[in-house]
């Protein structure tokens, strides 16, 4: 079969794991506690054929308020047919919540870096985002 | 080092900090009452409290706990003095294989630290994140009932749905 033409070819997605880490290593440490049973390269949620964190939008967006609503309510399926299913880690403070959200976007994310992450997770907890 | 307070007593023990709170708790606490289910959040056998709110400890890292209040079943009561959910819940049999019943117990205590007249959606709902196999929910109910009554408080006519 011939390749597919090389516009067709989608770039490989970014991983900066390391530099991630060195930037927000309390966010490397929670994520690695918190997130990785599921999200981590060979979790049991990745062998069932669940897209990789970077495939979603959030981190690709201009700011982290999806990203953050995701973190802190979690998410459930529709009624009736199974689907993805993720717990809220509403026990996070607001100061851990935004380390797990700027570690996510140093990590995989595209776009302009997020700043004021702390104030955003506070506004969307106290369901004040725009 | 870790510093955790659970039930109480402060530990420190050496472990990563990413280590989730319910492996501390199980193999270097000796706390065996909060279970490894799914180690996906998604079941609830592994809640325990966090100051006041029930959490899945098998994803909730320890360094994400230090300087807070951590409580398992063991802190409700013992044996010899069981705490009132822990009476509650031994009187009405709710346990059958007994696996959810600790998350149950955790988030009934939440639940009843809140308010001791919930209404019967709010327990209903307070529950709702721990899974029970076995089909014991109707004595759970009952013992949550029953543990609000023991509180000085109630659930109001739970009208169960026929089912």
């Amino acid at each position: 079969m011939a390749a597919a033409p090389a516009s067709r070819v989608e770039p490989p997605l970014p991983d900066r794991e390391a530099a991630a880490a060195r930037a927000h290593p309390l966010g490397a440490t929670l994520f690695a506690g918190a997130c990785t049973s599921c999200h981590a390269r060979g979790a049991r949620m990745m062998a069932e054929g669940r897209p990789p964190l970077p495939f979603g939008s959030p981190l690709h967006e201009n700011n982290p308020r999806n990203t953050i609503q995701i973190i802190l309510h979690g998410l459930t399926p529709p009624v009736g047919p199974s689907g993805p299913y993720m717990p809220a880690f509403d026990s996070f403070t607001n100061a851990q919540v935004a380390e797990i959200v700027q570690y996510l976007h140093d990590r995989y994310g595209t776009g302009p870096a997020w700043a004021n992450v702390t104030a955003d997770v506070k506004r969307a907890r106290e369901g004040r985002n725009p | 080092m870790i510093e955790i307070d659970v039930n109480g007593t402060a530990h420190r023990r050496d472990v990563d900090p990413s280590t989730p709170l319910l492996y501390v708790l199980r193999d270097d606490l000796g706390l065996h009452a909060a279970k490894f289910g799914c180690g996906l959040g998604q079941c609830g056998a592994c809640t325990v409290l966090l100051d006041d709110q029930p959490i899945f400890s098998c994803v909730t890292p320890v360094a994400a706990v230090q300087g807070r209040k951590v409580t398992t079943v063991e802190g409700l009561g013992t044996i010899e003095r069981p705490g009132i959910v822990q009476q509650a819940f031994a009187a009405e049999q709710a346990a059958q294989c007994g696996f959810c019943i600790p998350g149950m117990m955790i988030r009934a205590e939440a639940l009843l630290r809140g308010t001791t007249h919930p209404s019967e959606a709010e327990v209903r709902d307070a529950l709702q994140p721990s899974l029970c196999r076995c089909g014991t929910h109707m004595r759970i109910l009952r013992a949550v009932r029953r543990a609000a009554k023991l509180r000085g408080g109630g659930v109001p006519d739970p009208a169960e749905p026929i089912s």
